[in-house]
């Protein structure tokens, strides 16, 4: 394979990814990898496609070989930040950042990775200084905009919001983040018909993307206590790493069992029984929530239609 | 372009007991409603039909459970015997056997759903668990406790 036909099966990797078809980006990638596994790019880009089906522990394989392969990339420290950003590495993530900031200084895709990382971190002063950072550099990307639009959102300031996420629709109308952005403000104005719609039609465009299921899901939580009640359960358990989520269960069940023995022992037998009753309960409400929930999610998506005015 | 292609590190092997595999889930069903001994064992099984690249991993933690909770009761019973550990401190200590036998079981659990859903996702066709989980619990949980184990041996599979 030379040159040339590696840049076009990059180029359509690119495409793929571009367009969210990340399952073809990925085949696209094995295939040239296959042909020739040291192409440093194809392995740093394979780690973002990875990192988009949360496929952390290969991305992150696949950004360090990308790194061994071309140490002074700023692509492979870019996906390897990326990577830590998704694995909620923070200083790693930062450390990459930096290096790839000293290669390419004036890169917008960096300040966006940036901001995109300090916004998990909880930084988001320096997430929206990031974010207008990589709008300036590069005004023509509706990504960056969009990013923007979301920070905006998340400080409070709704109408800034708003007009970004209108903006970037008027130019690119599928695009996923700032229909997020959008719905999340109609659901704040109280409108969960358009949120709902927004929710939606996002979900149609990437049934995957996390933020449109949060999306999806405020507006059913609005709708119903119940299913919003295990989705906030369900974010606080699966926010972090998959250790946490366990150790989290497993301490719930302890104080459980810890209660148990502890009741008898202050004269407070007769709260056993009840407290039993209670457990079984939050273990049948566990199981039984989770596909309520994604039935309905389901049934939504199978009906949806956009209103004429949408 | 040729048909080579590159193999990412987190994909499944390629099994011949693949027809037999099941939703992690199942087993781990098993280690709560028939015990410990039948759900790691599934477990075991289930790394190979799946083909998942961290079995050694997965084998490990199914060693851990089954080699730590004797230990850990030789110790509580110990520490009783020297009356070290007394009423509902022991029996808050002998909650450190669950913990270690659910921690161990979530663990393998959650190496092994990461790896079944990427073997779903290239096409493969998990068997319904439910029946053998439910054999399990009522019969092999109503053999185990039918016959007198040793002391030791009861630990690890129930």
């Amino acid at each position: 394979m030379n040159d040339a036909s590696h840049g076009y099966w990059l180029q359509m990797a690119e495409r793929y990814y571009a367009h969210g078809q990340i399952d073809e980006a990925i085949d696209v990638l094995l295939r040239l990898l296959g042909e020739d596994p040291d192409q440093a790019g194809a392995h740093a880009f394979l780690a973002l496609c990875l990192v988009k089906r949360k496929r952390l522990h290969a991305a992150a394989l696949e950004a360090a070989r990308a790194l061994e392969l071309e140490p002074e990339s700023p692509f492979a420290h870019l996906a390897a930040a990326i990577v830590a950003t998704a694995g909620r590495r923070f200083r790693d993530a930062e450390t990459h950042l930096h290096s790839a900031r000293e290669l390419d200084p004036d890169s917008a895709s960096i300040a966006d990775a940036f901001a995109r990382l300090y916004s998990a971190w909880g930084r988001d002063a320096q997430a929206l200084e990031e974010a207008r950072r990589a709008c300036e550099l590069e005004p023509a990307d509706v990504d960056y905009q969009a990013l923007l639009a979301s920070l905006e959102l998340r400080r409070g300031e709704r109408r800034k919001a708003e007009a970004l996420a209108r903006e970037v629709l008027a130019a690119h109308p599928e695009h996923v983040e700032a229909l997020c952005v959008l719905g999340h403000c109609e659901l704040a104005a109280g409108r969960t018909d358009s949120a709902r719609d927004h929710a939606a039609w996002a979900l149609q465009i990437d049934p995957m993307d996390g933020e449109a299921l949060t999306l999806m899901a405020a507006v059913k939580a609005r709708r119903s206590w119940l299913l919003g009640l295990w989705w906030r359960f369900q974010s606080y358990i699966s926010a972090g790493s998959r250790t946490r989520a366990v150790v989290l269960l497993l301490g719930i069940f302890l104080l459980y069992r810890i209660a148990l023995i502890a009741l008898p022992e202050h004269g407070l037998s007769h709260w056993a029984g009840p407290l039993s009753y209670l457990w079984l309960g939050f273990c049948a409400y566990t199981w039984i929530a989770p596909s309520l929930f994604w039935r309905s999610i389901k049934r939504e998506l199978e009906q949806v239609k956009l209103r004429p005015g949408f | 372009m040729a048909a080579s292609v590159y193999r990412l590190p987190d994909e499944p092997l390629p099994s011949g007991l693949s027809r037999y595999a099941v939703d992690p889930v199942w087993p781990l069903l098993s280690v709560m409603l028939a015990g410990s001994g039948f759900g790691l064992l599934w477990f075991g099984f289930n790394s190979l039909a799946i083909g998942s690249p961290t079995r050694w991993r997965e084998w490990l933690c199914i060693g851990l459970s089954a080699v730590g909770s004797p230990l850990l009761l030789f110790a509580l019973l110990l520490c009783e015997q020297n009356g070290w550990l007394q009423g509902a401190q022991l029996r808050y200590a002998f909650l450190s056997i669950l913990l270690l036998k659910l921690g161990m079981a979530y663990a393998v659990y959650l190496m092994q759903q990461r790896c079944f859903e990427i073997w779903e996702y290239y096409g493969g066709q998990a068997r319904n668990g439910l029946p053998l989980m439910i054999l399990l619990a009522v019969v092999g949980r109503g053999a185990l406790g039918a016959v007198q184990l040793p002391a030791l041996l009861s630990v690890i599979l129930q």
